[in-house]
């Protein structure tokens, strides 16, 4: 989306007559990369989707609070990260999914949606071995290649603060590779 | 960053994530069924001055305060006569002087005998 179709389209937002159409284009642009995102963050396809819905139901219930400070992508990712950084939390309160290397490598064998191979399935459990903020920041990075500042408004988190996550990111990660070779 | 090409080169950064089917093509008319209606915003009444908010109280609260200074007045007024009697004292001349206070007061308090009347009448 080019910034003068996303100027057009924020406009087309605040316009009662026309939010719920130019809503609509939102989700279907940006519904495939918030959703791999989500997707990467939480594994499983259920619980993607249902976050996914969650956050464009946020996204429109708040439309007003959105002031086109941010780009609308920045905007939905935060709403998205926050989302499924909830999500976790409250998965771990229960305790009713292990987030350890093993359990992630069980889970992703017998998820019919998951097609990796065994290095992938490797990076996943290095990955899920991850606090939940380091990981989301880690994926932001490595996989959808944002910008430093564009991730510090995503996570509210100052630019060093996120160079030292990734940082220790992909020292853990390499480390967990070392130690299985 | 060296650690970051070591990953890539072991894994690389595709995407391993599947998906239903279609699952793309039927969320957002499945999402857009399911998003609650926008209440409409009522339109905004114009706020009054808070001046014509608190006029009419204002202009009560005067009538009242120069009706009970004039009752006041009055009342002392016909104490002192009945204090010094005089010879003439309780004919219907010496009651004339009531209304002329009632009056006094009344000028006193800028308030015309007809804005009273319609003030009183709730005609106003």
């Amino acid at each position: 989306m080019t910034p003068a179709e996303e100027t057009s389209l924020i406009k087309q937002l605040s316009q009662p007559a026309l939010q719920r159409k130019a809503f609509e284009l939102v989700v279907r642009h940006y519904g495939p990369p918030l959703y791999r995102q989500i997707r990467r963050m939480v594994y499983s396809h259920e619980d993607a989707d249902d976050i996914l819905q969650n956050t464009f139901i946020k996204a429109w219930t708040n439309l007003d609070s959105f002031r086109g400070e941010a780009r609308l992508g920045t905007w939905l990712y935060r709403i998205a990260v926050n989302e499924a950084l909830n999500f976790l939390q409250r998965q771990k309160n229960a305790t009713t999914i292990n987030d350890a290397p093993a359990a992630v490598i069980s889970r992703l064998q017998a998820d019919a949606y998951f097609d990796g191979d065994e290095m992938e399935l490797q990076l996943q459990a290095a990955i899920a071995g991850l606090p939940e903020k380091q990981r989301a920041v880690f994926l932001l990075k490595y996989y959808e290649d944002m910008k430093y500042e564009e991730m510090s408004r995503v996570m509210d988190t100052s630019v060093g603060a996120l160079k030292a996550s990734y940082h220790h990111a992909v020292k853990k990660i390499c480390d967990f590779f070392k130690s299985r070779n | 960053m060296k650690e970051e090409d070591f990953i890539r080169k072991q894994c690389g950064n595709g995407n391993p994530f599947k998906v239903p089917e279609g699952y793309f093509e039927q969320f957002a008319p499945r999402l857009m069924n399911r998003l609650p209606e926008k209440e409409a915003k009522p339109a905004r009444q114009p706020l009054r001055p808070i001046w014509q908010k608190t006029a009419w109280y204002a202009a009560a609260a005067t009538v009242c305060g120069a009706m009970c200074l004039g009752i006041f007045h009055l009342k002392s007024v016909h104490h002192a006569d009945r204090q010094t009697p005089s010879p003439t004292a309780w004919t219907a001349e010496t009651e004339e002087p009531d209304d002329a206070y009632i009056n006094d007061a009344l000028d006193y308090a800028m308030v015309s005998n007809q804005e009273i009347a319609l003030y009183l009448t709730e005609a106003y």
